[in-house]
């Protein structure tokens, strides 16, 4: 297996706010690779440095072996960029659109014609190629403008958060559409998204990303199984030592700690993060379970054994976006 | 190619904006309409008094032929003679209040009744040269008539004081020797006639005033619109950020300067069309309306350069807008302050020359003056290439302090 991408230490700061602070990670040929995270972790800016549409402050990166900081008009010619907003000329038809992208990436007369109808076939929507963008709706602009971005068959293609503001039938469209490009012209696909379902059905591996750092990268499964059995949240009057110590004896249970802060939700883009957070008037426990229903039913007998009044409840499924809240306290979406 | 096929996706884009389209074609040839309208219903709502006005300095006041000089050409009919003294008239002659200037010199009278030939100097300094030569031939008619007048009243008065001084002499004031006074008097007039007129004509046009406005309006839109087309440029860069093509062709493999080069050119394209429509409707179409066809000068290859370097300038000055102007209200805000204010002190609104000399200078400062001085230069004055170096120049080094400055400020990211 060739690496098609290799990303090195990427750091982008604007004036003190690091927007990207140090990521690395490499992506092999032919994989689906996801990007997880909140508004404002740094995914964009991360595919912005990639595709050479912003320069990074520090570290590199190589696409198909060409570093992006010496030799990007190389790496240009094998990546496409599908971007997250809708980069068409709404007064012209398709098929214009995709031949003027097409003649950008240096396709012209027979290969271009032959690329344009691909792409249009590809995202089936040959039969209103000549009308105005402006005409489709939201749906069938999104997969213009994905075919815009693999008119000329580029080895990686970014695909930055395709399906914002997708219909239900558009969006399962679009899915279909990037596992037939992987599985069947063996593109690479670099796949950012807050949505943990699309990022769960589509890559093969995930990197999760916040305040522009990597905290975790792996497949899906082994993502998910960092909560194990699953993560009961817990809120009781007090707590001290000897009760962490007694929760975490019992049968299927992994690890009691208190959860610091309460949950706030991520900052809009370019905002500091909150540091006070109106503190409930009951301690939160998180239990890390090897079994969620098993140690449930221990949890609350000992509890109910104790005496101890349960002011809240709550149980984190095994899937990404618990996985995001164990490792950051956060909400993936809010 | 890149840049070929940017701009053909702008083109295509424009043309099917029909709002944009009117404002570039269809409005420059409103505004010519209804400047010259305007201009022209100004001129014809004053009392018209249709005489050609001549300014006259009389150093021979109590002279009786000086006197009867001035009566004549009033009553010749199509001049109206106005005596001024010496000094005024040279003032308003210097600062283009008036355009035709008779000086009678000092004894004038005593002269042509002394027989004596005798010179009127006849200053014209207007480029007019129809009307120049109606003046003339009035002015040196009136002479010939005064000077003949002159000379058969002399030519009496000698008959009379020989026949008073030798009464015998009966054949002194004679039919036949009247007669023959006369015709001698009338070959002596148009042979050598006593009073010659002196023309002094200038080498450079000086009055514009006398421009009609279908000449003034051509030229002066043309320019005042031509730079307007600035701010479609930096519309069609701001919408393309806004959209999000623009980051798109940030990913693509084409050069910053190709990306740049391939968002100007369909502006200076547009500029030239808009120039090519303009001239075409001042030529085949607005004659049909009455106005003096315009014609396209003594030096073509110099009108296309002009035409060039002034869309040359106007497309830097779009890039120029598109890289300092962040969002739509600034766009607009800037547009109105550098070309609305810049067309007002640069004379394509106003002419310059009826702005006062304080705003007259201010307006070199702007490249829509060496524009409107570069047309007016080739298509009214009928000069040539090397009459309109400094407006190319001009133009040239505008558009090249343009350009540094928006590649410098250009925001590529």
């Amino acid at each position: 297996m060739t690496t098609i991408l290799e990303v090195d230490n990427l750091v982008k700061k604007y004036g003190d706010h690091a927007a990207v602070d140090g990521i690395s990670f490499e992506m092999e040929e032919g994989e689906v690779f996801g990007f997880l995270g909140p508004n404002g972790a740094g995914k964009t800016t991360t595919i912005s440095m990639l595709t050479g549409i912003t320069k990074p402050t520090e570290g590199t990166a190589r696409i198909g072996g060409h570093d992006i900081t010496t030799e990007l008009d190389e790496a240009k010619k094998i990546n496409g960029l599908v971007p997250q907003d809708l980069a068409l000329y709404p007064t012209l038809s398709a098929r214009a659109n995709l031949r003027f992208f097409g003649r950008i990436y240096g396709l012209y007369g027979k290969d271009l014609n032959e690329r344009v109808e691909d792409v249009l076939r590809i995202v089936a929507l040959t039969e209103r190629a000549d009308e105005p963008i402006e005409k489709y709706s939201g749906g069938m602009k999104r997969r213009i403008n994905i075919a815009a971005g693999m008119v000329h068959q580029p080895r990686l293609l970014f695909l930055d958060e395709p399906t914002v503001g997708v219909d239900p039938q558009s969006r399962n469209h679009i899915f279909e559409s990037v596992l037939r490009l992987n599985r069947d012209r063996g593109m690479s696909i670099l796949y950012t998204s807050h949505y943990m379902d699309e990022v769960e059905r589509l890559c093969t591996r995930v990197a999760i990303v916040d305040q522009g750092k990597i905290i975790a990268m792996d497949t899906v499964d082994n993502l998910v199984a960092i909560l194990g059995g699953g993560v009961v949240l817990v809120g009781v009057d007090k707590v001290d030592e000897r009760l962490l110590n007694e929760l975490t004896a019992l049968t299927a249970v992994y690890r009691a700690t208190i959860v610091p802060v309460a949950f706030a939700p991520p900052p809009a883009e370019g905002e500091e993060p909150k540091e006070v957070i109106d503190s409930p008037t009951f301690t939160v426990i998180k239990i890390e379970t090897e079994d969620s229903r098993d140690a449930i039913v221990n949890i609350f007998t000992y509890l109910s054994d104790n005496d101890i009044t349960v002011r809240s409840l709550e149980i984190l499924e095994s899937n990404l976006e618990n996985v995001f809240l164990h490792l950051t306290g956060k909400k993936l979406r809010e | 190619m890149d840049i070929v096929s940017i701009a053909r996706k702008d083109m295509l884009i424009l043309f099917k904006d029909r709002s944009t389209l009117l404002q570039l074609f269809l409005l420059p040839l409103v505004f010519i309409v209804l400047y010259v309208g305007i201009g022209t219903a100004a001129q014809s709502g004053e009392e018209e008094d249709l005489r050609i006005p001549v300014a006259v300095v009389n150093l021979d006041p109590t002279g009786e032929i000086s006197q009867s000089f001035i009566d004549n050409l009033n009553g010749d009919g199509g001049i109206k003679a106005e005596v001024y003294d010496q000094s005024e008239a040279q003032e308003l002659l210097e600062a283009d209040e008036i355009s035709r200037l008779l000086t009678i010199p000092t004894g004038f009278s005593e002269d042509v009744l002394s027989g004596e030939s005798v010179a009127i100097l006849f200053e014209n300094d207007t480029p007019d040269d129809q009307e120049n030569q109606a003046v003339s031939l009035a002015v040196t008619g009136v002479a010939y008539d005064t000077s003949l007048q002159a000379n058969l009243l002399g030519s009496l008065e000698n008959m009379r004081q020989m026949q008073a001084a030798n009464p015998e002499a009966t054949d002194s004031l004679s039919a036949e020797k009247a007669m023959e006074q006369a015709r001698m008097q009338f070959e002596r007039a148009e042979t050598d006639p006593l009073i010659a007129v002196e023309q002094r004509n200038p080498s450079t046009f000086e009055d514009e005033e006398e421009l009609s406005f279908a000449e003034l309006a051509v030229p002066s839109m043309t320019v005042l619109f031509v730079f307007l087309t600035a701010q479609t440029m930096a519309q069609s860069v701001y919408d393309e950020k806004k959209v999000g093509s623009f980051r798109r062709l940030l990913a693509a493999p084409i050069s910053n300067a190709s990306l740049m080069s391939g968002k100007m050119l369909p502006n200076f394209l547009t500029v030239l069309l808009q120039v090519a429509v303009i001239f075409f409707a001042a030529i085949f179409i607005f004659p049909a309306l009455g106005w003096d066809k315009l014609t396209l000068g003594n030096d073509f290859l110099a009108l296309v350069l002009l035409v060039v370097a002034t869309a040359l300038c106007s497309t830097a000055l779009g890039a120029l807008i598109s890289a300092i102007a962040k969002t739509e209200a600034q766009i607009g805000g800037v547009s109105t302050v550098i070309l609305w204010v810049m067309a007002f002190i640069g004379g394509t609104i106003v002419p310059f020359f009826l702005l006062n000399d304080a705003l007259g200078s201010i307006g070199k400062l702007t490249p829509q003056f060496w524009a409107v001085t570069g047309f007016y230069d080739l298509l009214v004055r009928g000069q040539s290439l090397a009459d309109i170096t400094d407006s190319l120049a001009a133009l040239l080094g505008f558009g090249l302090i343009f350009l540094v400055i928006a590649i410098w400020r250009f925001d590529f990211e």
